[in-house]
């Protein structure tokens, strides 16, 4: 018999249908990977075997954990197999704990509720528990408060409270989605011990292709609410996915759009031992002023009509050192020029000039558009960078001319952004950012907001882009892949500093660095990292 | 923890001594000679001249507001023109009326508040909930003073169970004195409860979505448990602020509720003196009130502290 | 989670406007404020001054709608009249409060972390010590009693309230990306400002001042009470009270009156904002 059997799972939201026969089994010591998009259903199935759902929710069918049907349940029995029979771990680390507790007595909960056990005695199995999942007390005491941790320390707090108790099914919602990839793997492999160890079911849940491969016996594909193949996990049999929808993930997942090569043309861009401070909050009024040194001593040159990728963990400097190259943001060191032309002197009309010749291309096309303006307005905002105040008729003429472009209608000038898929709000920005016809494209995380099947088309759209229009790239991304797609050279930032750079492939191939090798081995091959755990 | 408090306590002081120049700057601006109301129309200018001096009015603004705040600080408020004993006796006097109906207001206010909107929240759409929303914003709308009439109205003049007004003082034990301030209070406590129980109700809802309740749900816990042990505390946090705007409300409040009920206090102290134009008197008032708002501000950035572990440790 | 595609399209802000009872209730009873008030400066049944001691404490009759006060004038006459001042004064209060506040708000954000910023906020803190009370009784001394000492002094305990709105509904608009979409675009901040901060906190802005209308009518019936507002014989509701303070053992009806009319206007306006903040709700905007 298998531990968790999903029977025909219907789910409904205020009247709208949102999972349709959904039929799930896992069995003891197993692991089911479900994956899909945003949307797909996944975590509201995760939710029903919970059974936290909002209360607007109706459900019909089975959901049978160890035999016994959840959905009939009552609150109170459900309550004592929350947490004892299941474990669930979230996304979000960052939320997913009481700020006012301490971690300690947040682990201590789970024994005090299920086993009745005192204070000191739950403190102490609470203690054996976090050092079980890496926190051990002599580094990382118990009375330490959420605040005080990092964000994988504080999803390992989180999987301590799934899997105190050693329940039978733990189920883990996008664990590792907020965290990065170095510590995505570290997580994924804790969890898959943990389960081992227990001989538990583990239901993990996750966007990400690569990540559900590397992890699941079986996998689901999941997609609008229906699931639409089932197949054994690993790498191997992962190809074997024949559903078109699987397919066209997995193939999406591994895109290269085509680029021919582009002989580099004279310097565009050089970095000079470029300083970014950041001043940190005095500690007492009397403190002398600290600083966060976010970028430090960086240089390079970028070459008309290259591309060049810059790749790092959040918090390295990449950001920051966008925003410099920019010029939204000072320097405190070194310079900065385009062409030649020195970012600190630039006033008025020169700073116009400038913005018309650097333009970007951001991570949420959402977030960069204020929701109040039409797509018109949005795309044409960067015209008032031209010396000369411009027609409303030539105006328009230019913002469908860039609409067309990026394969939009010029009818789209008078839909506001929320009107727009999200697709189509990234083939807005990129219009915006190349109505002025730039040398330079920042581009700061441009397809890591978009579901898997959309990236292929945006990133075609950007390669497309710079051979016709022979655009110079700056690409910014965690995504080794995407870089790997979509650029000739690559950076490699870690601590503000620029620790490795050359030839994509031969960086990515044979890193040299500590930090690269660590990016390398934990995107592309976590497959084969995992299997050495 | 420590530096954190020290750091508030820096900005408290710098704070008072700016009230402070803004209360003697107002003041000093204000037309009328205080001797001259001391000694009315008819008196003659040398008399006038010499109490002048007596009063130290001939010396410089600057002097004469270090003197002030010097005295402030040493409790010695000076010397009211119209009652002729010290201002600080007068002050302390009224403070064993106005200080007990303040705090009796306030706790009424929290002790009825929260549970009121923590029931709504925990029972949200419900008929509890909408009964308790209808209430409170009928609450909301209702002047204090005029909720005061009524009170007089229907417990003192018909019902007969409590004073219309007046203030027997402490001498005769507590029960009495308390009678005196129930209606006051009440008065005074329905509009801020009102207020108080919405925001509670509000924080409470904001924090049951979060992600951590969710986890403890996982936990096991049922939502009733979750709701006290993880939502509860965190939600209270937007309710300290309320509760310390709600101070400077309230002592206004309070100024206007000792009108209804011809109560000894410190706003009837403040509107005789200012009929009889006694400054010494208005301008220690109103500067004592100030400062009470500014100090329970100071006790709620504290209580933040003790409450949220985020602020205790940045220091 | 998968909630954004769950909330239903929207239809027109007037067609969910009419749909939504607080909304609807909250401007009926604004509205008739506002019409009373105005029709009051053309006609009220009875001269709202003319006292004549041989009407005083009438019962209500066909007559007069709501009895005679003491010195014989007509309650009914004096309520629809009092709505002039209490909304005057709120209105001038909640127009000083957000002509010095919003402006003050919104640079403070644009310069966030800088002095201004701290000068302005600090400021702002501090007046907020100065109970409108306080700062009515010290306008007094100033400038002797009247209603604009009332409209300065609720203004004045406005400023505050709308500065740190403007101020705590922009800073999260500034952390946008569409912020620094428009730096690249190459505007200043004063731009920015005005042609994206603004606009997207305007919906903050009028759900605020609806709720300081209805604290500025509650405050100025409180000044009038103690006599620190409109002065004889232009009626306030306030006063009204006042006056039948004395008279409440043989004439409850007295106070009943402009007391139940503060409550309802203020009521109203509370109900309106209300239904205004979930009209406009910027969580609810994003997903529209």
């Amino acid at each position: 018999m298998s531990l968790l059997s999903i029977e025909d799972l219907d789910l409904s939201i205020a009247g709208t249908p949102i999972l349709r026969k959904v039929s799930l089994q896992l069995a003891a010591g197993e692991v089911l990977g479900v994956v899909g998009e945003s949307g797909s259903g996944k975590s509201l199935t995760a939710l029903t075997v919970m059974r936290l759902l909002p209360r607007q929710v109706r459900t019909a069918g089975r959901v049978l954990l160890d035999g016994t049907d959840v959905l009939a349940l009552s609150e109170a029995a459900m309550c004592e197999r929350r947490g004892r029979a299941v474990g669930m771990v979230f996304q979000e680390p960052m939320t997913a704990l009481n700020p006012l507790k301490t971690i300690g007595a947040q682990v201590a909960e789970v024994f005090s509720l299920h086993l009745g056990l005192s204070r000191a005695d739950a403190e102490r199995r609470a203690s054996s528990v976090l050092e079980r999942v890496g926190l051990p007390p002599a580094r990382i005491p118990p009375t330490r408060y959420p605040h005080e941790l990092s964000g994988g320390q504080r999803q390992r707090v989180v999987i301590a409270m799934a899997v105190a108790l050693s329940p039978r099914l733990v189920i883990a919602d996008e664990p590792t989605t907020a965290l990065d990839v170095t510590m995505q793997a570290q997580i994924l492999k804790l969890l898959r011990r943990l389960v081992a160890e227990d001989g538990a079911g583990l239901m993990l849940i996750s966007h990400d292709l690569a990540v559900v491969a590397a992890m699941a016996d079986r996998i689901a594909v999941m997609r609008r609410g229906e699931v639409v193949e089932t197949g054994p996990g690993g790498a191997a049999a992962f190809e074997a996915l024949v559903h078109p929808y699987a397919v066209a993930l997995r193939e999406a997942s591994a895109h290269e759009p085509a680029r021919p090569a582009a002989p580099p043309g004279e310097p565009l861009l050089t970095v000079d031992k470029a300083v970014r401070d950041y001043p940190l909050p005095r500690p007492h009024p009397f403190a002398a002023r600290r600083h966060n040194r976010a970028v430090d001593g960086v240089s390079f040159t970028v070459h008309r009509g290259e591309s060049v990728g810059l790749v790092g963990e959040s918090g390295c400097g990449k950001s920051t050192l966008a925003r410099a190259v920019l010029a939204l943001e000072p320097l405190q060191g070194g310079r900065i020029a385009l062409a030649g032309h020195d970012l600190a002197g630039l006033r008025g009309p020169t700073m116009a000039a400038f913005r018309r010749r650097v333009q970007m291309v951001f991570q949420d096309p959402y977030g960069s558009f204020d929701p109040r303006h039409r797509a018109g307005r949005i795309v044409g905002e960067p015209l008032r960078l031209l010396d000369e105040p411009i027609a409303p008729d030539a105006r328009g003429r230019m913002v469908a001319q860039a609409l067309v472009e990026v394969g939009l209608a010029p009818g789209d000038a008078d839909k506001y952004p929320h009107e727009f898929s999200g697709g189509q709000r990234q083939r807005l920005a990129i219009a915006r950012a190349l109505i002025t016809r730039p040398d330079l494209v920042v581009l700061d995380e441009p397809v890591s907001a978009l579901d898997v099947s959309i990236r292929a088309q945006i990133l075609d759209l950007l390669a497309d882009l710079q051979t016709r229009l022979g655009l110079t790239y700056l690409f910014i991304s965690h995504d080794l892949g995407v870089v790997r797609a979509m650029t000739d050279r690559v950076m490699v930032m870690s601590g503000g500093r620029i620790v490795e750079e050359g030839d994509t492939r031969t960086v990515l191939d044979h890193p040299r660095d500590p930090v690269t090798r660590g990016l390398v081995d934990a995107s592309q091959h976590l497959d084969r990292l995992l299997s050495q755990a | 923890m420590l530096s954190f408090v020290l750091r508030r306590f820096a900005s408290l002081v710098a704070t008072l001594v700016v009230a402070s120049a803004v209360v003697f700057t107002a003041m000093e601006v204000l037309p009328g000679d205080p001797a001259q109301v001391m000694l009315g129309t008819q008196a003659q200018p040398d008399t006038l001249a010499a109490l002048r001096t007596k009063l130290g009015l001939d010396k410089p603004a600057p002097e004469r507001y270090v003197a002030w705040v010097g005295g402030l600080v040493r409790g010695d408020l000076g010397t009211s023109y119209t009652y002729s004993t010290p201002v600080s006796e007068l002050v302390g006097e009224r403070l064993q009326v106005s200080l007990p109906l303040a705090l009796l207001a306030l706790s009424l206010t929290i002790l009825v508040a929260i549970p009121v909107g923590a029931l709504a929240a925990a029972r949200r759409n419900s008929m509890t909930d909408l009964s308790i929303m209808g209430v409170t914003q009928v609450g909301i709308a209702v002047p204090n003073f005029w909720f005061a009439m009524l009170l007089v109205i229907l417990f003192a003049i018909t019902l007969r169970w409590l004073p219309a007004g007046g203030f027997p003082g402490w001498g005769n034990g507590p029960w009495p004195a308390l009678r005196g301030l129930i209606l006051p209070a009440v008065a005074l406590a329905l509009p801020q409860a009102s207020i108080l129980a919405r925001v509670m109700r509000s924080s409470l809802l904001d924090t049951l979505g979060e992600d951590y309740v969710r986890t403890a749900r996982a936990k096991g816990l049922s939502e009733g448990q979750a709701l006290r042990r993880h939502a509860l505390r965190n939600a209270l946090i937007p309710v300290l602020t309320i509760v310390g705007l709600q101070f400077s409300f309230l002592i206004a409040g309070t100024i206007v509720i000792e009108n209804v009920f011809y109560l000894p206090g410190i706003g009837r102290l403040v509107f005789q003196a200012i009929n009889q134009r006694d400054l010494i008197v208005v301008k220690s008032v109103v500067m004592l009130l100030v400062a009470s708002v500014i100090v329970v501000n100071f006790l709620v950035d504290i209580a933040y502290a003790i409450v949220d572990p985020r602020l205790r440790r940045r220091g | 989670m998968n909630d954004t595609a769950l909330i239903a399209p929207s239809t027109g802000f007037l067609r969910r406007a009419l749909r939504h009872p607080s909304f609807l209730t909250g401007a009926v009873i604004a509205l008739a404020i506002a019409a009373t008030a105005a029709l009051s400066l053309v006609w009220t049944p009875h001269d709202y001054t003319a006292i004549d001691i041989a009407l005083k404490m009438r019962s209500p009759s066909a007559d007069h709608w709501l009895g005679t006060d003491p010195f014989g004038r007509d309650t009914f006459s004096m309520i629809m009249r009092g709505a002039v001042t209490s909304i005057a004064v709120s209105f001038v209060a909640v127009g000083i409060g957000m002509a010095i506040g919003v402006p003050l708000g919104l640079l403070a954000a644009a310069r966030r972390g800088g002095p201004i910023d701290h000068a302005v906020m600090r400021t702002a803190d501090f007046v907020f010590a100065f109970p409108a009370l306080l700062i009515a009784i010290m306008l007094r001394e100033v400038f002797g009693p009247g209603v604009t000492n009332a409209m300065i002094a609720i203004g004045i305990f406005n400023v505050p309230v709308f500065a740190r709105v403007a101020y705590g509904a922009s800073l999260p608009i500034w952390q946008r990306d569409f912020i620094m979409a428009a730096r690249v675009a190459g505007k200043g901040r004063a731009l920015i400002t005005l042609e994206h901060v603004l606009p997207n906190i305007a919906s903050v802005l009028i759900v605020q001042a609806t709720i300081q209308l209805s604290l500025g009518i509650l405050a100025e019936a409180a000044l009038s009470y103690i006599g620190l507002g409109v002065q004889p014989p232009m009626p306030s509701w306030g006063r009204m009270l006042n006056e039948a303070q004395t008279y409440m053992a043989i004439a409850p009806r007295l106070a009943l009156a402009p007391g139940l009319t503060i409550v309802a206007t203020v009521l109203g306006l509370n109900l309106l904002g209300d239904g205004l903040r979930d009209l406009l709700d910027p969580r609810l905007a994003r997903e529209r």
